[in-house]
């Protein structure tokens, strides 16, 4: 088993080709597969959180990050996407009543909601234009 | 090639899950942005409002605008003219012009309250018949005066009166014994008729109370200041008030009893002063007998003595309410005084041919007293 290629299939799609090689092999073997996975899912973690964090930092840094929130809140008013927002949460107040409601319930209420109802069009812009601008930080 | 793609693939959605994991938090502030926005809305309690949602677009619609030329609505500023159409003649006018138009065209304004008057004193012309009544009710516009006129008259009768007669009879008595200096003056006085003369007692004392009183050799006028009158001193108060108050008990002799009592103790104080002062001047025994003798109620003998004395009183009539009054009151030896020189005057002028010693002691007493007056 070589288990140098497994560092180059991260995810699942990496692990279930480990498991395909381990059912044709020993068990303690697949016991050192799973180890082994489990290990380099951490290290990619770490890696994921090391780079967020050096791309939020140059983000930040340049005001990009701000200039992408207000494209973002633009975007969002134009497609309906706040108002939408809005009533879901004019529901939720009824709901739990007006005095009751606390920021806390409308935060973790309206996030995932929020979430969901942006339209792809929107994410593509911004990735799109996320991309673009780590080009330019790199080639500078 | 399964390396190649999985390495492409790998670097790709590993660069793209980071750069999701970027957007959805900031998909995430706005959307907390709007979860305050909510909350506070609901806690001011414009949630439910409608108008209120637009916050934006009511923001850009009155907003303030600053550039030149624009008043602070974005409108530009324009002197209207205003117009008025007037509703005599229906012509359009500037507003500026509309008030004096008015006066000519309808007869409108400040002149045409004058026109309407002379107009309705016209029509009342004609109307002859209403005359006669509106001169009844001019009499009783002219009330007021003629009332005054009536008093006038009823003043000048009371100043015929006899007692106003015998008053003065009595100054003029008076003055034929006085000394030469204010012979002159006399008539004058009496001419110049200084209102104090006409005042009952009553009023004099009113009077005095409140003012000082002292009256002025040149205009034979009273000082109408208060009784702290710094021109005048207040031995020349004391003897106004002497000197009135006893010209007004002369001819009030009949009715002597009156309020004498209620003088001011603070004046009553100095008036026995002055009092203590004449004793002390007439301190020769052969002047203080004659005195004695001859005047009915002198002022600081006990009331033993006066009783004594009022064998040889001629004028008879005051003194047994004096000597009544002399035994209570603290003020009552001024009342004395007062009404013993009064009945001095009168025994001057009543009987003339007393004896003459008596007469020129009264005289030297009295000259000093009247001479500020007359």
């Amino acid at each position: 088993m070589d288990y140098s290629r497994v560092q180059f299939m991260l995810g699942r799609s990496a692990m279930f080709c480990l498991l395909k090689q381990a059912c044709s092999t020993n068990r303690s073997e697949i016991a050192d597969a799973i180890f082994y996975v489990n290990y380099s899912l951490q290290e990619r973690k770490l890696k994921d959180a090391q780079m967020r964090a050096t791309i939020n930092q140059k983000l930040v840094e340049t005001g990009e990050r701000e200039r992408l929130k207000e494209l973002l809140r633009a975007r969002l008013i134009e497609c309906g996407w706040r108002d939408q927002l809005k009533a879901y949460c004019k529901e939720i107040v009824q709901q739990k009543g007006l005095e009751h409601i606390t920021v806390d319930d409308l935060v973790s209420e309206i996030t995932p909601r929020g979430r969901s109802l942006v339209p792809d069009e929107v994410k593509k812009e911004l990735l799109q234009r996320i991309r673009t601008f780590l080009a330019q930080q790199s080639n500078m | 090639m399964v390396e190649a793609d999985v390495a492409q693939s790998n670097l790709d959605p590993d660069q793209k899950a980071v750069l999701d994991t970027v957007i959805e938090e900031l998909i995430d502030e706005v959307s907390l942005g709007l979860c305050f926005e909510i909350h506070r809305s609901c806690k001011v309690g414009s949630l439910f409002l409608s108008g209120f949602d637009d916050t934006a677009a009511s923001d850009t619609e009155y907003a303030i605008v600053d550039r030149p030329g624009v008043d602070v609505l974005g409108q530009v500023p324009s002197k209207k003219n205003y117009e008025c159409v007037c509703p005599n003649c229906q012509r359009h006018l500037a507003a500026s012009r509309f008030a004096p138009h008015l006066e000519k065209c309808m007869g409108m304004g400040r002149n045409s309250s004058r026109i309407a008057s002379r107009r309705i004193a016209n029509n009342q012309k004609h109307g002859s018949e209403e005359s006669g009544q509106e001169d009844e009710n001019d009499n009783d516009w002219n009330y007021a005066p003629e009332s005054k006129r009536v008093r006038r008259m009823k003043k000048e009768k009371s100043t015929n009166s006899p007692r106003n007669r015998r008053l003065a009879k009595l100054r003029n008595g008076g003055s034929s014994h006085d000394a030469a200096a204010v012979a002159g003056e006399t008539s004058e006085s009496l001419e110049t008729a200084p209102n104090y003369e006409r005042m009952t007692l009553e009023e004099r004392k009113a009077l005095l109370l409140t003012s000082c009183g002292v009256i002025s050799e040149h205009t034979k006028r009273m000082c109408t200041r208060t009784g702290k009158c710094v021109q005048h001193s207040d031995e020349q108060r004391r003897q106004v008030r002497q000197l009135l108050l006893r010209q007004s008990r002369a001819h009030d002799l009949e009715d002597i009893h009156i309020d004498i009592d209620t003088f001011d103790d603070a004046e009553s104080q100095s008036f026995r002063e002055s009092l203590q002062w004449e004793m002390s001047s007439n301190s020769s025994p052969a002047d203080s007998t004659s005195t004695n003798n001859s005047l009915p109620g002198v002022p600081l003998l006990p009331p033993s003595t006066t009783a004594s004395s009022h064998s040889s009183n001629p004028v008879g009539l005051a003194v047994p309410a004096s000597h009544k009054r002399s035994s209570n009151k603290p003020a009552s030896s001024l009342s004395k005084n007062k009404k013993h020189k009064a009945s001095a005057g009168k025994h001057n002028v009543s009987s003339s041919g007393s004896s003459a010693g008596s007469g020129s002691s009264n005289k030297d007493q009295q000259g000093q007293n009247l001479y500020d007056f007359s």
